[in-house]
Formats: C-alpha cells, sequence, structure tokens
C-alpha cells in the first residue's frame, strides 16, 4: 500500500525536496523589496501549503495514517491552496513581463480581480461534489475539481500570452526557463496519456516553476546586478565629476602661472624701463596671491566636505 | 503484469526522471550566464556534464533493459552509468581540491596529473577502472528492479567513499576554514552517506542521480552561483566609489595644505622683494623665488595628473614623441632648478637611444622631472646624475634611468616603505614626491626601486618600455638652446586665446615668424575667411565650451595650399594626460601647454 502511495506522490516529492533547497538559498541571501519580488515571497509560501496539504491529503484519503473526518478539509484545503496558488502566480506574471513599470494602483486592481475571481470559483467549487478514491492513486476526484482546471485554463492562458504579447520584456534566461516548464509540462502530459503514468505532476509542475523563477529572474544576482550597474554609473559620474574639478583646477593654475612667468620674462630684460620693471614686481605678486588663492579654495572645500561629514 | 512492470520502472526511476527536469534548468540557467573562467569553473561544467550522462545512461539503460528490449546494449549501457559514477567523484575530488587550496588560475594538466598527490588519485582510480571492468553485473533480473546490481555498482561506492574520506581529511588538516568550505564538505560528506543508506533501504527505487544533482545544485550555490561574484564585484565598486570621493580629496588636500605654507611664504618673499630698492638684488629674489613657485605648482600638477589616471590606465595618452626634446626639456628643467647651488649636473644618455618612440610623454616626463627635482632639492653639495641605457627587444626598447645623487641618503626605514607595494594613505606626506613618481610608472607598468646610502647619496632606478617609431639614433646628446632661426615669414599663425601675453613674448623672440591675435572663434573665422596665408591655428578649446566641433570646424574652411597642410593646435592650460587625449579625439593636431616650454614651443613651430 505504502509503495502505492509512493508512486503517486514520488515526483512532487523530488521535485519538493529541491524546492526546499531554493527556498533555504532564497532566504539565506540578500532579498529586495521591489513587488515582483514580494509577490514571489507568497508564491514560495504556497508552493509549501500546496504541496504540504497534497501530502496530508494522501496519508489521510489512503488510510495510511488515517485523519478519519478531517479528509474533506484536507482536500478542500488542497483545492484551496491550488487555486490560490496559481492566482498568485497570474499575478506575477501579468505584473512582471506583461505591465512595463506598473503603478500601485494597477497592481492593486490586478490582485483584486484576480483574486475576487479566485474565491468566486472555490465558492463554486465548495457546492460541487468532491469524490475519494481510496486505496487507489487519485486520491481526490469529482464534479469540485472543475473550477480549478479553469483557475489553471485561465493561468495556463496568460503563461503562453507572456512571451507571445511581451517577449521584449522577458530576458534571454526568462524566455528559456519559460520555455522549459512548457516543455516539461507537455512531455509530462503526453507520458502520462500514453503510458497511463499515474503521478501527480500537477504538483511537481507547481514546485519546479519557483525553482525556474528563482533561476531566472528572483535570485539576488538579478537585483544584485542592477545595484551593481547602478553603483558602476554613480562611480563614472562621480568620476567625471571629480576629474572635471582637478581639470579646471590645473587649467587655473596654469593659466596664472603662465601670467606669472611672462611678467619675469619681462622683468629679466636688460632693456626695461625702471618704471615698467616695478610694474612686472607688482603684476607678479598680484598673480601669485592669485595663485594662494586657487589653493586656499581646495583647503577649504575639504573643510566644507568634512563638517558636511561629520553632520551627517 | 507488462503493464505493472513499466509503471514499477517509472516509480523506481521517479527520482531519476523528476531530477532530470530539475537539473535541465540548473544546466540552462549556468550556461547562458556569464561563468568564470579558471580550474574550479572547468571542473565545475564536467561534473554537470557527467552528472547528465549519468542520468541520461540510467534512464536509457533502465528503458532498454525493460523485458529484456536490448539487455546486450541495455547492460554495457549500464555498465558505463554506473563509470559514471567513478568519473563523477574523481572530478570532485579535483574540484574540492581547487577549493581547498584556493588555486584557480593553473595548468589544468599539472594540477590533475603530474603533482603527487595527483598522481595516487590516479592509480587509484586506475585500479578501481580495471576492477570495475573485469567484474561483471551478475544475473540482472529485469522484472526485479533493482538499483544496487551487484560487485561493480559496490566498486564504485567504495570508490566515492575513499574520495569522500580522503577530501574530508583534507578539510580538516586545513587551517584557517571559510564558512562556504565547511558548507561545502559537510556537503559533500552527507550527500553521498545519505543516499547511499537509502539505497541500500530501498534497492527497487533510484537515489543515486538526484543526490549527485543535490550535490552539484549545493556547489552552485555555495561556490558557483553569480550572486556571490555579483556581490563581491559591488562591494569592489562600492570601494571604488569611496576612493573617488574620499581618497582623490584627501590627497588633494593634504597637498593644497602642504602646498599654502610655502606659497604663503613665497608671497611674504615677494613682496619683501618687491619693496627692496637694489634693482639687481630685488630682480633675483623675484627670480628665486618663482623658480619655488613653479616647482609647487608642478608639484601639485603631478598629483592632479596622479589622480585623474583611474587604476585601470585607460585615461594615459600615448603618442609620438621626440627623445631629444624630452632630455632637452629635463636637462634645462634640471639647470633652471639648480640655479645657485652648488651641484654639478651631469646627464649620461646612451647614444643607441632611438629618436622618436611613441607612449605617454607627459608622464614620462613628470615622474623624471619629480624625481630629479626631489634629487637636487635633497642635495646641497656635490652632483646629480641622470644615466639612461637601452635594452632593445623586437621594435621596443626597454629604458633604463638611474637618478643619483651626493646626499646625506634616506633612513632604511624610509627606503624600504617607498620599495613597498602597499602605502597607505598616512605614510603619503612623509614620502609624497616618490610616491608620485612611483605611482605615475605603475601606469606605464613601470618598475621604480630606490636604494640609499647613509652619507652617500640616493639612487633611484626606473624601467619602463617604449615602442620605437623611428630607428635612428640619437648619437652623442649635447643639450642645446632653443633655435630661433625658424623661417615660416610666408605663413601665418593664428592665436586664439584671450591670455595670450606669454605666448606673444616667446614668438617675438623668433625672427621669421608671423603671427596676429584674436579674442574668440567669431573672429578667428572671418580672420581665416579674409587671410588665407594662415595655415597654422593655435587655439585654446576653452575660449569656447559650449563648441566641441571648433577644430573640425576650422579645418573644414581653411583654404587648402600646395605642400604645406593646416593644423588646428590646441593650447591647454593642465597637464592631465585625459585632456590631451580629449583634444586629440576632438579634432586637434596637437597641443601645447601653459606656461609654455621653449622646447616644446620649438618642437612645434619645426613641424608647422
Amino acid at each position: 500500500m505504502f509503495s502505492r502511495l509512493f508512486d503517486s506522490i514520488s515526483y512532487p516529492l523530488v521535485a519538493f525536496v529541491f524546492f526546499i533547497y531554493i527556498l533555504l538559498m532564497y532566504f539565506s541571501n540578500k532579498r529586495y523589496n521591489t513587488y515582483s519580488n514580494k509577490i514571489y515571497r507568497v508564491l514560495l509560501l504556497l508552493t509549501i501549503t500546496t504541496t504540504l496539504t497534497l501530502f496530508f491529503d494522501f496519508f489521510g484519503t489512503d488510510g495510511v495514517v488515517g485523519f478519519k473526518g478531517l479528509e474533506g478539509i484536507f482536500a478542500r484545503g488542497y483545492i484551496l491552496s491550488t487555486m490560490l496558488w496559481a492566482s498568485t502566480y497570474s499575478y506575477y506574471l501579468i505584473a512582471t513581463f506583461m505591465l512595463n513599470n506598473p503603478t500601485q494602483k494597477q497592481l492593486r486592481t490586478i490582485k483584486i480581480i484576480l483574486y475576487t475571481f479566485n474565491i468566486l470559483l472555490f465558492l463554486v467549487s465548495c457546492f460541487l461534489e468532491l469524490e475519494y478514491h481510496h486505496r487507489t492513486i487519485y486520491a481526490i476526484g469529482g464534479k469540485a475539481l472543475i473550477p480549478l482546471y479553469v483557475e489553471f485554463a485561465v493561468t495556463g492562458t496568460i503563461y503562453l500570452l507572456c512571451p507571445i504579447l511581451k517577449y521584449k520584456q522577458m530576458n534571454r534566461t526568462q524566455l528559456i526557463m519559460h520555455s522549459m516548464i512548457l516543455i516539461i509540462l507537455i512531455i509530462m502530459t503526453v507520458f502520462r496519456f500514453f503510458t497511463e503514468w499515474d503521478v501527480n505532476y500537477f504538483t511537481y509542475i507547481i514546485c519546479i516553476i519557483p525553482i525556474a523563477l528563482y533561476f531566472s529572474s528572483e535570485s539576488s544576482s538579478y537585483l544584485l546586478g542592477k545595484e551593481l550597474e547602478e553603483s558602476k554609473k554613480d562611480f563614472e559620474k562621480l568620476n567625471v565629476e571629480e576629474n572635471t574639478k582637478i581639470n579646471n583646477l590645473s587649467t587655473t593654475l596654469n593659466d596664472h602661472l603662465s601670467t606669472v612667468l611672462y611678467h619675469q620674462r619681462i622683468l629679466n630684460d636688460p632693456n626695461i624701463s625702471e618704471t615698467d620693471f616695478n610694474n612686472e614686481k607688482i603684476h607678479i605678486y598680484n598673480e601669485t596671491k592669485n595663485i594662494y588663492e586657487v589653493f586656499k579654495s581646495i583647503e577649504k572645500k575639504q573643510i566644507l566636505d568634512n563638517e558636511k561629514e561629520v553632520r551627517k | 503484469m507488462e503493464e505493472l512492470v513499466m509503471r514499477d520502472l517509472l516509480v523506481g526511476l521517479a527520482f531519476t526522471i523528476g531530477t532530470f527536469f530539475v537539473l535541465l534548468l540548473l544546466y540552462f540557467v549556468y550556461y547562458f550566464q556569464d561563468r568564470r573562467t579558471g580550474i574550479k569553473a572547468d571542473l565545475y561544467r564536467y561534473a554537470i556534464i557527467i552528472n547528465a550522462i549519468l542520468i541520461i545512461s540510467e534512464l536509457i539503460s533502465s528503458f532498454l533493459l525493460y523485458d529484456k528490449l536490448s539487455p546486450v546494449l541495455g547492460e554495457i549501457l549500464l555498465k558505463f552509468h554506473w563509470y559514471t559514477g567513478v568519473m563523477y567523484f574523481y572530478t570532485f575530488y579535483f574540484y574540492a581540491d581547487a577549493h581547498l587550496k584556493n588555486i584557480n588560475e593553473v595548468d589544468k594538466k599539472e594540477f590533475m596529473f603530474k603533482r603527487k598527490e595527483a598522481k595516487i588519485i590516479n592509480i587509484i582510480t586506475l585500479a578501481f577502472t580495471i576492477a570495475f571492468c573485469v567484474i561483471q553485473f551478475k544475473d540482472l533480473d529485469y522484472h526485479a528492479l533493482s538499483y544496487l546490481p551487484g560487485w561493480p555498482a559496490y566498486i564504485v561506492f567504495t570508490y566515492a567513499v575513499i574520495i569522500v574520506m580522503v577530501t574530508f581529511f583534507k578539510y580538516i588538516k586545513k587551517k584557517n576554514k571559510t564558512k562556504n568550505e565547511v558548507k561545502f564538505v559537510l556537503l559533500f560528506l552527507c550527500v553521498p552517506t545519505i543516499d547511499l543508506a537509502l539505497q541500500i533501504v530501498w534497492l527497487n527505487v533510484a537515489f543515486s542521480p538526484t543526490f549527485m544533482a543535490f550535490l552539484l545544485m549545493g556547489c552552485y550555490f555555495l561556490l558557483e552561483n553569480p550572486d556571490l561574484y555579483v556581490a563581491q564585484e559591488l562591494e569592489e565598486t562600492k570601494k571604488a566609489l569611496e576612493y573617488t570621493s574620499v581618497h582623490k580629496e584627501y590627497i588633494l588636500s593634504l597637498k593644497a595644505q602642504v602646498t599654502n605654507n610655502k606659497i604663503l611664504s613665497i608671497n611674504q618673499n615677494l613682496y619683501n622683494a618687491i619693496s627692496n630698492n637694489d634693482r639687481e638684488s630685488s630682480k633675483n629674489d623675484v627670480n628665486n623665488n618663482l623658480t619655488n613657485l613653479v616647482d609647487v605648482i608642478y608639484g601639485m600638477q603631478s598629483v592632479f595628473n596622479t589622480l585623474t589616471i583611474d587604476e585601470d590606465h585607460t585615461k594615459t595618452f600615448e603618442y609620438e614623441y621626440n627623445t631629444k626634446t624630452l632630455l632637452n626639456k629635463l636637462y634645462f628643467y634640471s639647470l633652471n632648478k639648480i640655479k645657485n647651488k652648488n651641484i654639478k649636473l651631469s646627464f649620461e644618455i646612451d647614444p643607441f637611444l632611438p629618436i622618436s618612440l611613441y607612449g605617454d610623454e607627459n608622464i614620462i616626463f613628470q615622474t623624471l622631472s619629480t624625481c630629479l627635482s626631489t634629487a637636487i632639492d635633497n642635495t646641497n653639495v656635490g652632483k646629480v646624475t641622470l644615466k639612461l641605457r637601452c635594452n632593445f627587444v623586437n621594435n621596443r626598447v626597454l629604458l633604463k634611468f638611474d637618478v643619483s645623487d651626493t646626499s646625506n641618503g634616506l633612513d632604511e626605514n624610509i627606503v624600504n616603505k617607498i620599495n613597498s607595494d602597499t602605502i597607505n594613505d598616512a605614510e603619503i606626506p612623509m614620502i609624497e614626491n616618490y610616491y608620485i613618481s612611483k605611482k605615475y610608472l605603475s601606469f606605464i607598468n613601470g618598475t621604480y626601486v630606490i636604494s640609499s646610502n647613509i652619507g652617500a647619496g640616493n639612487n633611484v632606478t626606473i624601467n619602463f618600455e617604449q615602442k620605437i617609431i623611428n630607428q635612428s639614433k640619437i648619437g652623442d646628446m649635447t643639450f642645446d638652446g632653443v633655435n630661433y632661426n625658424i623661417n615660416i615669414a610666408n605663413r601665418k599663425i593664428l592665436i586664439v586665446d584671450n591670455n595670450s601675453s606669454e605666448l606673444k613674448y616667446l614668438l617675438n623672440k623668433y625672427n621669421n615668424i608671423n603671427y596676429e591675435v584674436v579674442n574668440n572663434f567669431e573672429e578667428c573665422i572671418n580672420k581665416i575667411k579674409l587671410d588665407e596665408t594662415i595655415t597654422t591655428i593655435l587655439l585654446n578649446p576653452t575660449i569656447d565650451l559650449t563648441n566641441e566641433n571648433m577644430a573640425k570646424t576650422l579645418k573644414s574652411i581653411m583654404p587648402v595650399h600646395q605642400g604645406v597642410s593646416n593644423k588646428v593646435i590646441a593650447i591647454l592650460a593642465n597637464t592631465v594626460s585625459d585632456t590631451r587625449k580629449k583634444y586629440i579625439e576632438e579634432g586637434y593636431d596637437s597641443f601645447i601647454e601653459k606656461p609654455f616650454n621653449e622646447y616644446d614651443l620649438n618642437e612645434l613651430l619645426n613641424k608647422i
């Protein structure tokens, strides 16, 4: 009996193991508070809930452990959790790939529409019949699952529309990951129908998608990369500013020095008159004073900068 | 029955198939990202490829063996699959070794085959390989799936245990373990152990490919993840930002503070000098003080240049220059600095020095002038010598300068500090001039070594390479004055600058040079249209800061002369290499700097 149970949950189990790995990595590294990151965090939470409810569901309905009387609650919980997962994933896809820098208002509107639709579907599902297939592979069945399929049909449509309509908004890794998920889904579905493959590959995909998202968009390297780009831009800007300042100082000093040397050359001319000689000396003295002012300005600026730093 | 076996097969391979798809994601993300180079990255890449082969060969062999579809091929493939386990751990041994020893840039053959411990591992691997090939799988039961099929599998597991244990002991022996190394070794120890335990308990479920993939993913997150390197680069960029804002300001203000006192004193002395009624003595005092002023400002300009050239040296500016002019400039600069001191100046130049070289002349002049200036400052009596020797390599020349003096010498600690590779900000004021020269040389990949004997003097040795443009030799170097007999009276020079008094003064010394001065760019254009004899324009680019195309505009409207090319030369008032580069890129043919050096001007006039 346990072996037959293992048949069904082995695939979600292996994906869940890798998912936990990603989860640990995600929370042990630097995280950002962007809207996509916030939605991703909710998606991670719902992935854990969905997978754990599935495991509980199997144990409960198959009678291995036996949660008598709680089977219905677990089964409905699984449906709700999976539907919420699908809505959150749709929300993520729309917010990240289909909208260009969405405003808070836009995000709120999409969120309300998706989750209202979700709740309505779940309410409809609650009034529909739920079947338990004790001691068989499919633990949950019946008409109550139809709203869940509708929800996934909507998510699937959004998923397919993303690369078709907004492929420019997706980078190369995101496009590859997006295609990979689709390929895995197709392979598993084809295999399922041709070999009567008795596995819950639905939950497997639910665990795989956050892994793919981590690799393509949510790993901190992507956001660190953006921060790095900005830092580099800041550095370049500051460097240009500093160099311009130094160039200007250099120009001012040499300009003054050029004038001083000109007057010095005239001063050293043996044929210069006494009056001109005295005038040249005064010119030289005045220009030297100007040079002193330039140096004082450098020192003054530094004192002001230091004061600013202390105030900070 | 058949259906059940197929289902059992799929369940047995559930972990492998499930892992395969997860790994596909890792493969794609790893191969489509910027990967590092070096032995660590290479070995990780090999491990990924081996793991992929391990999974695929297991899947194919299992399906081939299923219900005896193709038992012979299936068995060969199964054998191959298990051997990939040996290859996986073999690769992982070197991968772990490279990390524990922190080796990256190393010859792969040397690292994997020629070292003593590598040879031992290779012999062990060879022994296990032979044993693995000789011993066959025994009576494979195609209906009772087992993923631990007999002795060859045990051989692979034994090999894995040996590799893990050797790595673990090497890790224990290692001092100063990093956090990531602890995590990595724990992973390397725990993952195969759990795998082995589970595999023994559940013989009909394939766990190994999953755990091997798990190990690879762990390495990705701990060691190969670009996050780690992006974070490191971010840290470095932030440090560079801090360097630019704090270090540059610090050095600048430090220099300004020191220089302020000197200029204040020069100012005071000049005031006394102009109050002096004796004409000759007043003139001498003014001249002496102005020599000091030039020194101070040159020192400041050196600091400016040091600060504007980036660490990656992209702001150096190389061009063809005349070695004779450079040495002449250095000689007369030094002579002017010695003035009334009782010092003999000697330049001993290798007669084989090529006449024309290619490099950043500005940096070379400033390095050598700083060295000579420091030597003259330190010496009161005796001699300051500059020796230049050349070594030729293909079309390049290695220039070896020795600047020696007869000063009192430097303390050993100071000498060590100057020769040291790491000088902190607080130590810079103590060895400022040496620091600047050394820093300059680093921009042109030169070396700087100082030696000193207390009571006997200092010797600075400078080496750097330059590209040869003209092979003609300089011969016996003589230091001549400026030649004022340049005859270009049939052409006219137009000066466009609002502060051209020094230049006019210097040009007046020439007998056959025609020039005219205008104060702005518009006047300049009108002048060119009216006067066809103008072939050279000396233009200060800062005269119109909004117009970056002045040189190109002028060249396009200047009339064409037969046998003479029109030239637009930038009058620059700063010594920063980057500025020179910028103006040449904007279309200027050459440049000349304020305050004007008579030798530079002479060379320029000779060329036009």
